[in-house]
């Protein structure tokens, strides 16, 4: 009989096998125990990074609304800051023009940090304290445009436009056949190179949008422009949530302007070459359906050599916001922080509508001029009128005046009104409208008696050859005045604005809103509330 | 002699059978612990990657553009309520998702729950409104299946 394990030894190798088993359990449990407790830590910090990226978005169209609301603000009165009081840039000598790029700023920031102190919840949204504006005019585009497709295909044409010979010389012939010839805009005062896939990194980026009916190629260009530097980064992020979404794409009839890319769901232009090519792409643009552009960047090869006039007013703007606190998420064991600053591009006439402004209401006075005309056209013998009789006269400047002129002042205050109405005017998209408050008139005359001699005055039994005659030479003098408050309205673009007096909010124009005072005498009272400070 | 036996101890046989139970015990419970552990960490990371993905998504949401972003017309739509607004909104979430709902705390945006769908996941975010002096964010909440 065989001696066999003792009872020791048996429960020995029990407990051994235990401890095994749970030292494997246990090791097991404590694998799982960290890994599920990183994976909720990995969880949360994808889930605060996503909520500070949700209020990094909200704070960029935060921008966008603040300049929409202070745009629309600033301009509605008339370019200042302080709001109940009347705009007005002219009181007959005196001017006042708005510091409104400064005024602008602060209502941005006004704004923005309104917008700030709403967001300022989970994450912690400082203030922002500093704004810069970078103006950028590109107010001949068009002609470089022209100029580039001239110089392919019409040379001749190119002499319509002046700034041809600056541009291109005496070249005037290109190879159409070259693969790539660079759009290259040039500028006078100040070249600016900058090449539009310089900071893209990416094989394929993507603009997407609804078709859209181009009235001309700046308009279509301008929007490219925008959209593609404005918006590069997220639309990168577009495509990286969207990889595997079907998206449906429009096939150009021109294939010959869009090809089929190397990347999937992607559509590759090869370049811009000439107008023709982006003559051809409007027409892409004009299907109805959803269209999705791709562009690859390596072979964008646009040269932007920004273009800068003398005295013209830009109509790009960056605005560049910054805070010296950070964006923070705080939570028990971690903390994000942010840099705050923005930068946002603006497509904006304000520049010009203020621009156009001052150059007939501050640097010129139209009102004035209009008075002026409308003085000038009085007829003559209203101006001088002459009485000649054998008896005295009572020389009443008035009476004969009103005698000879009947309504005389209320025909002067017509052609005042139609004078000034003559300013109304459109220039490009921005409609020039001058409304008339008040106008008043006045005239002014004096008389002079002179003695004459005339045998017509002698009576019929008179011995005299010669009688007195009274001669009344009575001069007027007119005056004008005119209280009008001028409406410059940027017909481009509308904007989700609050207006304070209709208390909504809506899609608004921007209207730049200002009161002329003006005259050759001062018959309108001083207003006593004008915004200058 | 059966309480001798007993006394005695375990035959040879008896301790490898014992043993074979007890190590066999130990191996199958090394191999489907972590087996158990895998399914466990599976459904985990499965259900991380779909949660973020709702966020995602409604990350995304707001980040499509054209020449205005969505998130204007969505937030200019909760403010002004422009119905030709929805319609883009819905084209958009279409992209995104089979089965969602967008959605604030007064207003349905965009909606589409087919038979079978199930609004499992959901993000929400703070989105800003057109200016106006009564209130400038407003809460966005998205469900997705």
């Amino acid at each position: 009989m065989s001696k066999g394990l003792g009872p020791v030894a048996v429960i020995a190798i029990i407990v051994v096998a235990a401890l095994c088993i749970e030292g494997t359990i246990l090791s097991n449990l404590i694998f799982r125990m960290e890994n599920v407790r990183r994976a909720i830590r990995e969880a949360r910090i994808i889930e605060a990074i996503n909520k500070m990226e949700f209020v990094k978005r909200a704070l960029l169209i935060s921008l966008d609304f603040s300049f929409y609301q202070a745009s629309y603000d600033i301009c509605g009165n008339g370019g200042f800051y302080q709001k109940d009081c009347n705009p007005y840039w002219r009181i007959y000598d005196a001017v006042y023009f708005p510091e409104f790029r400064e005024n602008l700023k602060m209502k941005i920031l006004e704004y923005l940090n309104n917008y700030a102190n709403s967001l300022n919840q989970e994450v912690k949204v400082p203030s922002y304290d500093k704004i810069e504006f970078e103006k950028k005019a590109m107010t001949n585009l068009e002609n470089a445009i022209l100029c580039s497709y001239y110089r392919c295909s019409e040379p001749e044409k190119m002499k319509e436009i002046p700034e041809c010979s600056e541009i291109y010389g005496t070249e005037r012939y290109c190879n159409l056949d070259a693969e790539s010839f660079p759009v290259e805009f040039y500028g006078k005062d100040r070249i600016e190179k900058s090449t539009l896939s310089s900071k893209m990194n990416l094989d394929c980026i993507m603009v997407e949008g609804i078709s859209k009916q181009y009235s001309s190629f700046f308009d279509y260009f301008i929007d490219f422009l925008r959209t593609l530097q404005s918006y590069a980064n997220l639309i990168v992020k577009m495509i990286v949530n969207l990889g595997k979404v079907e998206l449906s794409y429009i096939i150009a009839d021109k294939g010959a302007v869009v090809k089929y890319g190397q990347q999937e769901n992607c559509w590759v232009l090869p370049s811009f070459d000439s107008l023709e090519l982006a003559g051809e792409m409007i027409q892409i643009f004009t299907y109805k359906e959803t269209f999705k552009l791709g562009i690859d960047p390596l072979s964008v090869v646009i040269t932007v050599k920004t273009t800068f006039i003398k005295n013209s007013p830009p109509n790009l703007i960056d605005v560049n916001v910054s805070s010296s606190q950070l964006l923070t998420l705080e939570e028990s064991d971690m903390k994000l922080t942010e840099i705050p600053s923005m930068k946002r591009r603006y497509f904006t006439q304000l520049f010009k509508m203020f621009s156009e402004a001052k150059s007939r209401f501050y640097d010129e006075d139209s009102i004035y001029n209009a008075i002026i005309s409308a003085i000038d056209s009085l007829p003559s013998e209203c101006k001088s009128i002459s009485i000649a009789s054998c008896s005295p006269i009572d020389a009443n400047a008035k009476e004969i005046l009103n005698q000879r002129c009947p309504n005389i002042l209320e025909s002067l205050e017509n052609r005042i009104k139609d004078e000034i109405s003559k300013l109304n005017s459109i220039v490009d998209k921005i409609e020039i409208i001058v409304e008339i408050e008040d106008v008043k008139t006045d005239s002014e005359g004096s008389c002079r008696t002179d003695f004459r001699t005339s045998p017509e005055c002698c009576p019929p039994d008179s011995e005299d050859e010669e009688c007195p005659l009274y001669v009344v030479v009575c001069n007027y003098n007119y005056y004008g005045a005119a209280k009008v408050l001028v409406r410059i309205k940027d017909n481009s673009e509308e904007y989700p604005v609050y207006d304070a007096n209709e208390g909504t909010t809506d899609f608004r124009k921007n209207e730049l809103r200002f009161y002329v005072l003006s005259g050759n005498k001062n018959l309108i009272e001083i207003p006593t509330d004008n915004c200058q400070s | 002699m059966a309480s001798r036996n007993i006394k005695k101890g375990i035959t040879g046989l008896e301790a490898i059978i014992i043993t074979g139970i007890i190590g066999g015990g130990t191996l199958l419970g090394m191999v489907m612990i972590p087996f158990i552990l895998r399914v466990h960490l599976l459904v985990l990371v499965t259900s991380l990657y779909e949660y973020n993905n709702a966020q995602l998504s409604l990350l995304t949401l707001l980040s499509l553009q054209n020449k205005t972003t969505l998130y204007q017309n969505i937030s200019t739509h909760i403010l002004m309520n422009k119905p030709q607004n929805t319609e883009f909104i819905k084209e958009k979430m279409d992209l995104i998702s089979d089965c969602y709902k967008l959605y604030t705390l007064s207003k349905d945006l965009a909606s589409k729950i087919p038979e079978g769908c199930d609004l499992r996941y959901k993000a929400e975010a703070l989105i800003v409104l057109p200016y106006n002096p009564s209130k400038l964010v407003e809460r966005i909440m998205l469900e997705i299946g």
